[in-house]
């Protein structure tokens, strides 16, 4: 089975910021959720992915091509969300189908409009009296009616009110219905990325912290919560993250390598990432050194 | 195909503007008919022309449109093609409309020769070939902030030079200078070209 992306050792400079050894791929047929706070390189990497940035190093697939090897078919097969709708503010969602019909050869007009329709989308509206739900509406119904196999979607949700976000969600739940599709979804909203995401890759400062399924996060993750007295019968082994908060220490584990005896909680996404970013790395000596000063 | 759907996009974004233009035109039209002087609306239709164009880059720009048509199947020569061909039409378009007005008007005052009229039309032409040929890269590389600093430079140089010329008329014979502008409508062309694929050649490298 071929993937619908794969990126092995991705590395992009950029002023203040840079990719480091980027690698993850994405399984055809199903969804990646692609999670990191803001500035983590999200964006970046996805820019990189479709060559609207030029990679420095390593490799990027689509569909089991490099981009150079055959740029137009593979883009063909793409359907692209930014955060924002990047096309000129006086056309109307109307007008933009005439030239879309003629980029793409496989253009489905009557969907096209079948989507505006059950989006509520004005199609005789200018862009720029569209309000930021609708023009993200718009944004993806656009992405979607060439009929891609692969959705890349930077951002689609943030901004939105939970119920925009959640027609948006069944929409693309909807595209997933076909075997062969994909989807890469960056989102700082973890909540969205629960709901349908089969992968979870995290990024932080420019380095892949992981790319896990999501079910394994979630139910061979757990958190521990107690005090840096208790936390030392946890075995060390065991310990992925850790953060302190003012009711004592929160520790991400691994379920099946801590006896049952102690009490562990199911995490959600955002803690996950929370106590990722904001966590200490170096837990043994935090540890002592928590013990030293109580002493 | 794909180059016909940019060239679209181009003309549904700038139908507006088009249309004030020409209606804007054709209030002109009436004025110089009155005042006789026709060949003034052909210079006016070009330089209508040449600032449609900086609208459409300037549209472009705005809207982040480049970031998203590098997504599509559009090869990024095409996209560069369009923004030439769309100079072209407005260009050539200008010209077109009012040749046989200014021909009638001619006809009717008979103020000059056949041959005098054409010469002036390959003349104005060539400069608004020369006109796209600087401004397109300079947009392309530097965007339209920028690039529109060229333009006053594109303008205000031939004003400064005309000193500078008059200054050198004095030892140049003026029938010698005019033999170049006969050779001007090539270099213009060989200029388009240049410019062309510097074009391609900056939008190739560039990151969105």
């Amino acid at each position: 089975m071929t993937n619908a992306i794969e990126i092995q050792k991705l590395r992009k400079i950029l002023h203040s910021f840079q990719l480091k050894d980027v690698s993850f791929t994405l399984p055809k047929g199903t969804i990646m959720g692609f999670v990191g706070e803001n500035g983590a390189g999200k964006t970046t990497t996805i820019k990189c992915i479709l060559d609207l940035l030029k990679k420095d190093n390593g490799k990027i697939k689509l569909f089991g091509k490099e981009m150079h090897e055959d740029e137009l078919s593979i883009k063909s097969d793409i359907g692209v969300v930014f955060d924002d709708l990047h096309f000129p503010q006086n056309l109307t969602a109307k007008k933009i189908s005439k030239f879309m019909a003629k980029v793409f050869s496989n253009w489905d007009d009557s969907y096209y409009f079948h989507l505006l329709t059950k989006l509520k989308v004005q199609e005789n509206k200018r862009i720029n009296e569209l309000s930021r739900g609708m023009k993200m509406k718009l944004s993806i119904a656009i992405a979607l009616s060439h009929h891609p196999k692969l959705l890349i979607l930077d951002e689609p949700t943030s901004g939105l009110d939970p119920i925009v976000r959640d027609e948006i969600l069944d929409i693309f739940l909807d595209f997933m219905q076909e075997e062969e599709h994909s989807i890469l979804f960056s989102s700082h909203i973890t909540s969205d990325l629960e709901k349908i995401a089969d992968y979870i890759t995290f990024i932080h400062e420019g380095k892949i912290l992981f790319c896990e399924s999501k079910d394994t996060l979630l139910y061979d993750y757990a958190i521990w919560r107690g005090t840096v007295e208790e936390s030392k019968d946890l075995p060390s082994e065991s310990i992925l993250a850790m953060r302190e908060n003012s009711f004592g220490l929160e520790i991400l584990v691994k379920r099946n390598e801590v006896s049952k005896a102690f009490h562990l909680y199911k995490p959600t996404i955002e803690e996950i990432m929370l106590i990722y970013v904001r966590g200490v790395h170096d837990f043994a000596g935090f540890v002592d050194e928590r013990l030293s000063n109580a002493q | 195909m794909t180059l016909r759907a940019l060239l679209m996009k181009d003309f549904l974004m700038l139908s507006k503007q088009i249309k004030m233009m020409l209606i804007l035109f054709a209030f002109f039209m009436i004025i110089s008919l009155l005042t006789d002087m026709t060949i003034v609306l052909i210079i006016f239709a070009l330089i209508f022309a040449s600032l449609q164009l900086t609208t459409a880059f300037a549209f472009d720009e705005m809207s982040k449109w480049d970031k998203y048509a590098n997504t599509l199947p559009i090869d990024r020569k095409t996209i560069v093609q369009s923004k030439y061909v769309l100079g072209l039409i407005l260009v050539v378009g200008g010209i077109l409309i009012f040749t046989p007005f200014v021909y009638f008007s001619n006809e009717f005052h008979s103020q000059v020769s056949l041959l005098e009229l054409f010469k002036g039309f390959v003349l104005v032409l060539s400069i608004a070939l020369i006109y796209i040929s600087v401004t397109i890269p300079f947009f392309i590389k530097f965007g339209t902030q920028k690039g529109r600093i060229i333009i006053f430079a594109i303008v205000f140089i031939p004003v400064f030079g005309s000193g500078f010329i008059q200054y050198f008329l004095q030892t140049i014979d003026v029938n010698q200078l005019m033999s170049f502008i006969d050779y001007l409508p090539v270099g213009a062309f060989i200029f388009l070209l240049l410019s062309y694929f510097v074009s391609v050649k900056w939008y190739e490298q560039k990151e969105f």
